[in-house]
């Protein structure tokens, strides 16, 4: 039995790459152990970890989460109480992209084991804080809208707690 | 939207910037910082400040510009369980009496606003700079230009009592907008591995052009080399990079035994002095959002 037979075992993940990242019923996360580029896309290829820290997550009375899933905690304070005391379609809504995304087989090494940004409609390809992403890393990415308010001039600013009035 | 953050762990916000109408944003050089900052009541203190930076600029409204933050698990470990409110801000910077031109010694500074009570405004124009100085351009209060030498006008208690905008050298009839500046260290006639370099001037740290003998610097084998000046005129090399607070002059290759390539380096020799009130700075807010701060223990089975 391998390593990963536990994740492997879950072949509804297919389903969930089927479906597209809207449907995203919880976070996975993994390590990336190397990056690199092949023609217009940023691959990555991840291990998840030992088992022994990682557990499926399966949250009772909604039926689309059990799909392979992977959390690095095994309490049942987020399978049990937090999530129970959130509205669950509010909580996965804006779990909506993250960087891990996953083939069914996570052979290390195997072509299947590589996850495909784009899949994801994340842009790792470009410039910024994504691209920093380091080897050996574990990172959960939310991907969110945010409307922005009227431009204030820094001179306007009147609320020092609210936005730094110091001059730099 | 509102967010769930759970402490201990290491989440990127990627987040897509709309306009009140719903619309993408996109992003350019001007938007300098990203901060998010969580609080726990909209109005009261920061309990936790991070940056961010720009992800994306965005090429279209379909594909529009994007701000990341990264939030390491260090950040959130002494956060306590709760609930709080989150925005982010985008830091971006104004055009304000920027420079738009210049001609031998004169200078052209853009459209700009004083806050003097109200504001006022200041349509743009030509000014004349002095020859072989450092120039120190300011604008008073009443909104007129004023251009001293040795520094910035100042009161008897020592503090500046006009806007600053530039400091601006000035050779030989014209703006030195580069470092080094025309033939100001120009490369000499290299021996093995010793770089050979003629005469320049440097600002020292009191503001004034010194002048620099010819020399030579023995350089490493078979490596980059970076040939840089500090303000005291001390030219030293290194195979690191660059070193901040330095001019750098040249990015130079050499084999084992001989100097192969060598790159003149050209940086801004134009120095910015603008605060972030006379430049027109601005801080564009997101609306604030619920984050949830939750903690999920990890719990490590035996074999």
């Amino acid at each position: 039995m391998s390593e990963y037979s536990d994740f492997e075992n879950k072949r509804e993940i297919t389903g969930w790459l089927k479906d597209g990242i809207t449907s995203l019923p919880a976070r996975m996360v993994g390590t990336i152990f190397r990056k690199f580029k092949e023609g217009q896309f940023t691959l990555f290829n991840i291990t998840v970890k030992n088992k022994k820290r990682w557990f499926v997550s399966r949250v009772k009375g909604l039926s689309d989460v059990s799909r392979g899933f992977i959390r690095p905690a095994t309490s049942s304070v987020m399978t049990g109480q937090v999530i129970r005391h959130n509205k669950l379609t509010e909580l996965f809504n804006v779990i909506y992209g993250r960087v891990f995304q996953a083939c069914g087989n996570m052979n290390i090494g195997s072509d299947d084991g590589r996850f495909y940004v784009a899949d994801t409609d994340i842009e790792l390809s470009t410039e910024g804080l994504m691209e920093d992403l380091y080897v050996g890393e574990e990172v959960v990415v939310y991907k969110i809208p945010a409307q922005f308010e009227k431009e204030t001039l820094w001179e306007d600013i009147t609320n020092d707690q609210l936005y730094d009035r110091s001059d730099g | 939207m509102d967010i769930q953050l759970v402490v201990g762990e290491t989440v990127i916000l990627l987040i897509t910037p709309l306009d009140t109408r719903g619309q993408g944003w996109l992003l350019t050089d001007d938007i300098y910082r990203v901060i998010l900052t969580i609080r726990e009541t909209k109005e009261s203190a920061v309990i936790l400040t991070l940056d961010g930076v720009v992800e994306a600029k965005g090429q279209t409204v379909d594909n529009s510009g994007k701000l990341a933050v990264l939030v390491h698990s260090e950040d959130t470990k002494d956060l306590p369980v709760g609930e709080y409110f989150y925005d982010v801000v985008m830091v971006k910077k104004g055009h304000w009496f920027d420079i738009e031109d210049y001609d031998g010694l004169y200078l052209e500074i853009g459209y700009g606003k004083i806050k003097a009570g109200a504001w006022k405004e200041i349509e743009r124009g030509w000014i004349e700079l002095t020859d072989d100085t450092v120039n120190f351009v300011q604008i008073t209060k009443t909104g007129e230009y004023k251009i001293t030498t040795g520094d910035y006008e100042k009161d008897g208690e020592g503090n500046y009592i006009n806007d600053n905008l530039y400091r601006i050298i000035t050779v030989e009839g014209s703006v030195a907008d580069v470092y080094p500046y025309s033939d100001w260290f120009k490369a000499g006639t290299h021996s093995g591995l010793d770089f050979y370099y003629e005469a320049g001037k440097v600002l020292d740290s009191s503001n004034v052009l010194q002048d620099v003998s010819a020399g030579h610097i023995t350089l490493k084998p078979s490596r980059t080399n970076y040939i840089e000046i500090d303000s005291a005129g001390v030219i030293t090399s290194n195979i690191t990079r660059f070193s901040s607070g330095r001019y750098p002059l040249y990015e130079v290759e050499t084999s084992e035994d001989s100097i192969t390539t060598v790159a003149k380096q050209e940086n801004n020799f134009v120095f910015d002095d603008r605060a972030k009130s006379i430049r027109g700075d601005s801080y564009i807010p997101s609306v604030k959002a619920n984050v949830s701060v939750i903690w999920t223990p990890t719990k490590v089975e035996e074999d």
